[in-house]
C-alpha cells in the first residue's frame, strides 16, 4: 500500500521558455487536430476511426522526427 | 451518475499514467528516440489501453443508448 503514495521521480532537462513554447504547441496542435494523443490514440483507435488512426500516425511521426533532429542533428 | 463515472474514468486514467511512468517526460522522449536508446514502454501502455478501450466501445455500441 505504501508504494502507491510515492510519486514518481520526474526528470525535466529543458528550460522554462522551451517548456512554455512546447506546451503552447501541444495545445494549438490538439485544437487543430480535434483531439490529443490520448483522445485519438486511445479512444479513437479503439473505435477504429480512420481520422484517429491518421492523427496518431502523424503525432508519432512528428514526435520521432523532432526528437531525432533535436537529439542527433542539431544538438543544442 | 454520469458525472461520477466521468470522475472515476479520469482518476483511473491518471493513476494509469502515473503507475506506468508515462508522467515522466524522459520515458516518453526515450520512446520517441528511435535511433538512440529506444524505450518501448509507451507502446505497451497504449496497446493495453486500446485493448481495454476496444472492448469498452464495442460493448457501449451494442447497448444502444447514449454513447
Amino acid at each position: 500500500m505504501e508504494v502507491l503514495f510515492v510519486l514518481p521521480e520526474i526528470a525535466i532537462e529543458t528550460n522554462y521558455t522551451m517548456l512554455a513554447l512546447a506546451g503552447f504547441l501541444v495545445g494549438y496542435g490538439t485544437r487543430l487536430g480535434s483531439g490529443c494523443t490520448s483522445g485519438h490514440g486511445v479512444c479513437g483507435i479503439s473505435r477504429r476511426s480512420p481520422r484517429s488512426i491518421a492523427a496518431t500516425t502523424v503525432f508519432m511521426l512528428a514526435g520521432f522526427m523532432t526528437v531525432y533532429l533535436i537529439r542527433h542533428v542539431f544538438t543544442f | 451518475m454520469v458525472n461520477f463515472l466521468a470522475l472515476l474514468s479520469g482518476v483511473v486514467f491518471g493513476l494509469g499514467i502515473i503507475l506506468s511512468g508515462m508522467v515522466n517526460p524522459a520515458i516518453v522522449l526515450a520512446f520517441l528516440d528511435i535511433t538512440g536508446n529506444w524505450d518501448s514502454s509507451l507502446l505497451w501502455v497504449m496497446g493495453s489501453a486500446v485493448a481495454v478501450g476496444s472492448i469498452a466501445f464495442a460493448l457501449a455500441k451494442s447497448v444502444n443508448t447514449v454513447t
